[in-house]
């Protein structure tokens, strides 16, 4: 069994990617987020080949990846309340249609408070396997030490669910580090390997975790790095569908120099014991 | 020698990493020399890419009349400092980059962001007799003004090193748009990345032809090794 921690649907209003690469400096967007402002926004450009759910359960029968945690493009660079619902919508479509293939994660944003406690509540419809997130705090602009975001945060660990958050700078990982602290019954999923760096003050908390999506040139250097510091227990194996190649994350993994049985433990044990939901199962 | 060899890469242009953002003239003269020797020193597996640097426009045109008159010596790159701080490219620094035209040989200039994907877009269209590499096809947050943008502009090629290569679709893309003549591999050089990113090729859905041409087909006509 393979479980990818850290897709997104492969599709992106153009309002929305436009939007989106107005308001960032060119020189701060992050890969992910460029990418996929390319993606279904009627430029000559596209190299997103999938389109659908179908299309992404397709691409992980061909990497032999059993289940995926899919998220809304949409809803995660949210720029109105409507964004998050209707996100919530496409992630819904999508895992009523390949109900043991997908797995929802539902965006959350401190600025739409209300909203993003319905969120809440429509994953904890979910038993067993729903996450929230992730957060794109950093390019979304938005704080994760503000009361409103403690406070979302805060009743997704009530409802024993996982947050992610997206980093592309590493010292976004401070505000992680603070958070997990203000919510110790929280449960953390950060992506990039933790970006390579800080590993010392992530190795100091016990509710964060890191995904293996988005950087695979980390190389297995890094993943030493994380192993050493975080050990096989708190690495999740996650791609970052469709920006990143799934196939060399995958491959870089496998040729690890650790037992078998860690291996397992990164590509869907750690992921099965972080979600189980003792409130809903 | 052995990395490449574990890589399975039969030629390796190389440049002196640590003069990318040098303090001082000294130390590029230095890594230009360094480069150099290695190249002599294996001139079947290793040839030798010459830093320039716009601080230092003169002394950059004499690494370059000092440096390719070294038949190893087969490209001035990868270029890094090369903009401003007004993010342009330095009027006195035309100077080199002409002397190394003038001497034929290419010039690969790194890129990661739009403002340097337009000025290599820029110096490929004032000299449309230079030949030039724009590395890592944008870089990861501007591939796709990098390929857009070098769609038209035909002595301008791309080299898919760095995060591009290992993303979805995105090299595809590069030879969809661009045609596979103007297409390179490149690792930039991370020795255990090197493998991922031939393999990436390897099994891509492109055609064993266009392969070819991008693994070293078309670098051994750009650079006449």
């Amino acid at each position: 069994m393979i479980i990818d921690a850290n897709t997104y649907l492969p599709r992106f209003s153009k309002k929305a990617a436009t939007e989106v690469l107005s308001a960032v400096p060119e020189k701060d967007i992050d890969p992910l987020t460029y990418y996929l402002c390319q993606i279904n926004c009627e430029h000559e450009i596209n190299p997103c080949t999938v389109e659908d759910a179908c299309g992404l359960c397709a691409h992980l029968d061909s990497l032999g990846i059993t289940k995926a945690v899919v998220s809304s493009p949409d809803a995660c660079y949210c720029r109105e309340e409507e964004d998050l619902r209707r996100g919530a919508i496409e992630v819904e479509e999508a895992v009523s249609a390949y109900p043991e293939r997908l797995i929802p994660s539902f965006s959350v944003h401190p600025s739409y408070y209300e909203e993003s406690l319905r969120q809440i509540e429509t994953a904890t419809r979910y038993p067993g396997h729903a996450l929230i997130g992730p957060l794109f705090f950093g390019i979304q602009g938005f704080s994760l030490t503000d009361d409103a975001t403690v406070d979302i945060v805060t009743q997704a660990a009530e409802a024993d669910l996982p947050v992610r958050l997206h980093i592309f700078f590493d010292e976004e990982i401070d505000e992680v580090v603070t958070l997990a602290g203000a919510v110790p019954r929280g449960k953390f999923l950060i992506s990039s390997l933790g970006w390579g760096s800080r590993y010392s003050e992530l190795e100091k908390t016990e509710n964060i975790w890191v995904d293996t999506a988005e950087f695979p040139f980390c190389s297995a250097g890094t993943y030493a790095k994380a192993l050493k510091h975080l050990g096989p227990d708190r690495i999740i194996f996650g791609t970052g569908f469709p920006a990143w190649e799934g196939s060399i994350i995958l491959k870089i993994i496998h040729e690890l120099n650790i037992p078998d049985s860690e291996k397992e433990d990164i590509l869907y044990k750690n992921f099965l014991h972080l979600f189980d939901r003792k409130q809903n199962d | 020698m052995e990395a490449l060899e574990q890589t399975g890469v039969d030629i390796a242009i190389i440049s002196s990493a640590y003069v990318s953002n040098a303090k001082n003239i000294e130390i590029i003269q230095e890594g230009n020399a360094k480069v150099a020797e290695i190249a002599g020193r294996f001139p079947d597996k290793v040839k030798g890419g010459l830093t320039i640097d716009w601080r230092w426009p003169e002394e950059s045109v004499s690494e370059a009349e000092h440096h390719f008159s070294d038949e190893n010596m087969v490209i001035s790159g990868e270029i890094c400092q090369y903009l401003n701080e007004s993010e342009e490219v330095e009027p006195a620094f035309m100077k080199a980059v002409e002397k190394v035209i003038e001497m034929q040989k290419p010039l690969m200039f790194h890129s990661s962001f739009p403002c340097q994907v337009r000025a290599i877009c820029g110096l490929a269209e004032r000299y449309p007799e230079g030949r030039f590499v724009m590395a890592h096809i944008g870089g990861m947050r501007a591939w796709a003004h990098g390929i857009l943008q070098a769609k038209d502009i035909e002595n301008l090629y791309i080299d898919i090193s760095g995060t591009p290569s290992l993303m979805n679709g995105i090299v595809e893309e590069a030879v969809r748009i661009l045609g596979p003549d103007r297409v390179l591999f490149g690792s930039d050089s991370r020795f255990d990345g090197t493998r991922y990113t031939v393999e990436r090729i390897q099994h891509s859905q492109l055609s064993d032809e266009v392969k070819q041409k991008i693994l070293y087909r078309n670098c051994e006509e750009l650079l006449n090794v």
